[in-house]
């Protein structure tokens, strides 16, 4: 074997991923040729500082309870969808209707695109609910609002409504239809409310209105953003709440 | 008279199974899954060189793994995660999501059990040196050095999971660690 063959086939030997025969080869000319033989201890020294000193990152022990809630999460979520299966076929029916007759898919697909929207973050509502943590607990807007600078591309409106009766309690980042929102906590009694906040360009906004499993979702434009609120709080209160944020 | 056969109810027992095939297959996904969060967590930790983003991208992942889970053949249950792991990682740095911002270097958890300071001390720089040199690879390469000295995967299943010929994953191999010799060889310390 020549330099030009076994330099190529030096990283695989030292992994031991040439067989027997071409091994023997690659062994005999790296042992009469010195320039393939610093290269192949190059190598090993390579490999022998990454496993000695490389460090294996073990998980740290809240993100397993938090992958476990999440799951816990969707695993709800996945089986509410069951409970409802009637309701899909009912929707699979109504779009092979429609598409029968000729109703534009673009509508569909805008509509398809708004429940998916409220799906999402209903299931966003819940993985908070079953765990995460607020990544800024404070009753004080003035505290909440300047926390989303730097981290989402734009700055929310933030109101306390303590006099109202629905207290702020701080906000969290989120992901919905992969992008960064800010989501905004207030409590009513021992409900929680989740309001998410993007701007209206950046993607769909839900229906207007959205309930499911005992949760409800209104949801408004204003000022070019796109206001979701999710709750499992009554609609009546939910919409009371709602039209206090909707206020100029 | 006819014997009384256990299928005599068989909507009791097709109700009773359809009920608790939810727990089962979670439960399920628990016992195969969640045992390679340590592998999950490192690579992403790699990848996306910061905490943050792992401990996102591997909750991400997760999810993703537990939605396909009804296409999951039953073997490989690792490669199958840490290729989510991978995919999801990536659509992370393409999209521009990730934070960015190296974490800081935990002094901690590199003590090792010699009680000699300046041994210690000479270890960190080491080490330290080690890692820094794979943060400056390009992300292909680091991941295919995690692959391959980390988990120990062989170049098939590295190519299985990052989706290219195994040529490919021999030739990024070769490649991360030329770089990494000659990184190292400009660092402070000599390696040996």
């Amino acid at each position: 074997m020549t330099c030009d063959e076994v330099k190529p086939l030096l990283n695989a030997r030292m992994d031991g991923e040439i067989d027997a025969i071409e091994s023997a080869a690659v062994d005999a000319h790296v042992e009469s040729c010195p320039s393939c033989a610093v290269e192949m201890e190059a190598i090993g020294s390579v490999r022998a500082a990454i496993r000695d000193e490389m460090r294996y990152h073990q998980a740290p022990a809240h993100l397993r309870e938090r992958v476990k809630s999440a799951l816990r999460g969707a695993e709800y979520l996945e089986g509410s969808a069951r409970r409802t299966n009637w309701k899909t076929w009912g929707a699979i029916a109504a779009v092979l209707v429609l598409t029968v007759l000729g109703a534009t898919p673009f509508l569909m697909n805008a509509r398809n695109q708004r429940q998916l929207v409220a799906d999402e973050l209903l299931s966003a509502h819940v993985r908070a609910l079953l765990g995460r943590e607020l990544d800024v607990v404070s009753s004080d807007q003035h505290n909440v609002k300047p926390w989303f600078n730097g981290k989402v591309p734009f700055s929310p409106q933030v109101t306390d409504l303590s006099a109202e009766g629905f207290p702020l309690e701080g906000g969290r980042l989120d992901y919905v239809g992969g992008h960064r929102v800010a989501a905004l906590v207030y409590g009513r009694r021992l409900h929680r409310i989740d309001v998410f906040v993007w701007p209206s360009d950046r993607q769909t906004a839900p229906p207007s209105h959205f309930e499911r499993d005992g949760y409800n979702q209104i949801s408004w434009t204003k000022n070019e953003f796109v206001f979701t609120a999710v709750s499992d709080l009554n609609a009546a209160e939910l919409n009371t709440f709602a039209s206090l944020l909707k206020r100029p | 008279m006819p014997a009384l056969a256990p299928t005599a109810y068989p909507d009791a027992i097709s109700i009773a199974e359809s009920c608790m095939s939810t727990t089962k297959s979670s439960a399920e996904f628990d016992r195969k899954f969640l045992p390679h969060l340590d592998a999950a967590y490192n690579l992403a930790r790699f990848l996306m060189r910061n905490a943050h983003d792992a401990e996102d991208v591997v909750q991400e992942s997760y999810l993703r793994a537990f939605r396909a889970f009804s296409g999951f053949r039953g073997e490989g249950s690792r490669q199958w995660l840490l290729t989510i792991v991978r995919n999801t990682s990536f659509t992370w740095l393409r999209d521009n999501r990730s934070r960015g911002g190296h974490t800081e270097y935990q002094e901690e958890l590199h003590v090792s059990g010699d009680a000699n300071p300046e041994t210690q001390s000479i270890r960190r720089e080491r080490s330290r040196a080690v890692e820094h040199c794979v943060e400056q690879l390009p992300a292909d390469f680091r991941e295919a050095i995690v692959l391959r000295e980390m988990e120990e995967l062989s170049y098939r299943e590295i190519a299985e999971i990052t989706g290219v010929p195994a040529g490919t994953v021999m030739s990024r191999l070769a490649r991360a660690r030329a770089r990494l010799a000659e990184c190292l060889k400009g660092s402070a310390h000599d390696l040996r």
